[in-house]
């Protein structure tokens, strides 16, 4: 394997990994949201920090799936424009549509980023009883956006040698839309 | 000044979305261009922190769990079920088995948010019947179509949450409200599809499988798992013992229950709907957050206010508004995915039509089914995109077929603006105890 080709492996395989990471946030929530009810309703206490977590999951999750998604076709875009094109067209409207993503998404992880690190620098903490310092959910969310660009830029670089840019056969597994 | 602000945010929202740039991240680039260059604030603190406020919302935790759910429920054998107990109730109707489209995907979209799962889940099973069995191509098809968006419009709804958290109004008196014309669409795709059968009954053949009375009731023992999940999520909601996201949670816990009566629940089909989830959910929570940046910063930019001192000169009734609006809406849903077009545009649509007069409850229905609308529209959308995967027909013919449905929700749109009582009787006359 070539060495752009190892880093595009490696893009992927980190990509996979935290789309693996997202599910299991969300398989999370459910479970937390499940053990709230149970214990409200059957116990009679409330788990304080069941509602508040869930929330840190669900965002959590959105940016740890973003550069999965991305890889197998799951976010959506206008392609109006490129469909009415002839296809040399089409292809460099992609990758400048590409390049543009790849800007916004790297804006995202800059000012992620240095929000978790204000949250860390001040120690501050969610406004409820278990005073969760929020540089965690935060750093999280950052990571999530920094996977997206990388794998925007690696989307990038494939239209440039002119491999298929999104994982034709991870995408048969989804079918729910 | 706001003119040009307006003029350069529009300009580089159309840019963005029109060279391809994905949604999510296209509608954050018309704010930050805007406020860079407009205002002076801070943009790098607000992306972090708007995002952050949006994205951890709790009333949004309903997003992921019916998302989840109507994932593990693609991977059981739930709408194989549906079909056998509806089936045999159809026969005796003028268009027979091309009724259980509508019934199916009414029934599921009690249980599912999303009209693309509705259609997806339901049409696996009846679409290849139907087919098999030698009824009208077009009919099979467009019914199927047109019956799947219910799933946006009876409640639960992603759409109708989202809407929920953004005009910030309660989400259960939206899925109350939607129930009414929900099931009005359902009788009026239910009653087109008897008409077109009894003038051409060629368009359903004749099926000699004739079942006794005590047979098709034994058959509806069929639908106990759909019932279940109804009875599961919607009784949870409307007889107060939980909020939405906790009744999306005990959904979840059903369609698991379900899969596993079902003997469909494996190791493989939760990963398998697990990562589907985390697909879709990505997908969406990035244009909440982008549209939830992009509303601000219009604000700031005074964007709305701008538009609306526009239309506001235009002396336009309250009722040419909202036909406005309905072309708007349809023309726009012709190149965006629905829940794009509404996310982006609300903060411009909702202060418009209250200060015509109109209900923010009774304006949520009626955006539903303008972008039910745009979901059965080429060239972008969902139902359309879902049925060929399905059959591998062209988008043309598909939506071709689906064309009187479109034409019955218009019908219905148009309805709804001039009864509103028809989508705000049942939320009004229904208190609740918080």
């Amino acid at each position: 394997m070539s060495p752009i080709g190892r880093v595009l492996a490696g893009i992927d395989a980190l990509s996979r990994g935290c789309g693996y990471l997202a599910a299991a946030l969300v398989l999370g929530i459910a479970g937390l949201i499940l053990a709230e009810i149970f214990c409200r309703t059957a116990l009679n206490v409330s788990l304080s920090f069941a509602w508040e977590y869930a929330a840190y999951f669900f965002a959590v999750a959105i940016f740890l799936g973003a550069a999965f998604a991305l890889r197998t076709g799951g976010h959506v875009r206008v392609m109006l424009l490129a469909q009415s094109v002839p296809p040399r067209a089409a292809h460099r409207l992609d990758v400048l549509a590409t390049l543009a993503g790849t800007l916004i998404a790297a804006g995202l992880t800059w000012s992620l980023g240095a929000f978790a690190w204000r949250s860390w620098a001040t120690g501050s903490t969610s406004a409820t009883i278990d005073e969760t310092p929020l540089v965690y959910p935060q750093a999280a969310m950052a990571a999530g956006a920094a996977l997206l660009t990388l794998q925007l830029a690696a989307r990038a670089l494939r239209l440039f040698v002119g491999e298929p840019p999104e994982d034709e056969e991870a995408k048969q597994d989804f079918g729910a839309g | 000044m706001t003119a040009l602000a307006a003029a350069a945010v529009l300009g580089v929202l159309a840019l963005g979305l029109g060279a391809g740039v994905w949604v999510g991240l296209a509608l954050y680039a018309p704010g930050l261009v805007g406020l860079a260059v407009f205002r002076s604030l801070p943009v790098d603190k607000l992306l972090a922190q708007l995002t952050w406020n949006a994205t951890t919302t709790p009333e949004l935790i309903a997003l992921p769990l019916f998302i989840l759910m109507a994932e593990i429920l693609f991977h059981s054998r739930l709408s194989a079920s549906l079909f056998t107990g509806l089936a045999p109730w159809t026969t005796r109707l003028p268009g027979r088995l091309l009724h259980v489209n509508v019934l199916g995907c009414t029934m599921f979209a009690a249980i599912s948010g999303s009209s693309a799962a509705t259609t997806a889940t339901v049409g696996r099973i009846t679409l290849t019947e139907l087919l098999r069995r030698g009824y009208d191509r077009d009919l099979a098809m467009g019914s199927l179509a047109g019956a799947g968006t219910l799933g946006f419009l009876i409640p639960p709804s992603i759409i109708l949450i989202i809407y929920g958290v953004l005009a910030e109004t309660s989400i259960l008196k939206l899925f109350i409200a939607g129930i009414v014309p929900g099931l009005m669409l359902a009788l009026l795709y239910m009653a087109w599809l008897g008409l077109r059968a009894t003038w051409k009954p060629s368009l359903a053949p004749d099926e000699s499988e004739r079942m006794s009375l005590a047979a098709r009731l034994l058959g509806l023992r069929h639908l106990g798992p759909v019932v279940f999940l109804i009875l599961a999520v919607l009784g949870s909601m409307y007889g107060g013992i939980a909020s939405p996201s906790e009744a999306a949670a005990v959904g979840v816990l059903g369609a698991l229950i379900v899969s596993a009566a079902q003997g469909t629940l494996t190791w493989e089909t939760l990963r398998k709907a697990s990562l589907g989830a985390v697909r879709t959910i990505s997908m969406i929570g990035l244009i909440v957050a982008g549209a939830y940046f992009l509303s601000i910063a219009m604000g700031f930019l005074g964007v709305p206010r701008m538009i609306a001192g526009e239309i506001a000169a235009l002396a336009l009734s309250p009722i040419a508004l909202i036909v406005l609006l309905l072309v708007f809406y349809a023309i726009l849903g012709c190149v965006l995915e629905g829940l794009s077009s509404i996310v982006m545009t609300l903060p411009i649509t909702l202060p418009l039509v209250q200060a015509a007069g109109f209900d923010k409850i009774w304006f949520g229905v009626f955006l539903v089914i303008v972008v039910e609308m745009a979901q059965i529209t080429p060239p972008v959308g969902f139902n359309l995109f879902v049925i060929q995967g399905m059959t591998g027909e062209r988008i043309g013919r598909i939506a071709r077929a689906t064309f009187p449905f479109f034409l019955i929700m218009a019908g219905l749109a148009l309805l709804i603006t001039f009864v509103p009582d028809v989508v705000t009787f049942l939320p009004n006359a229904i208190h609740f105890g918080n």
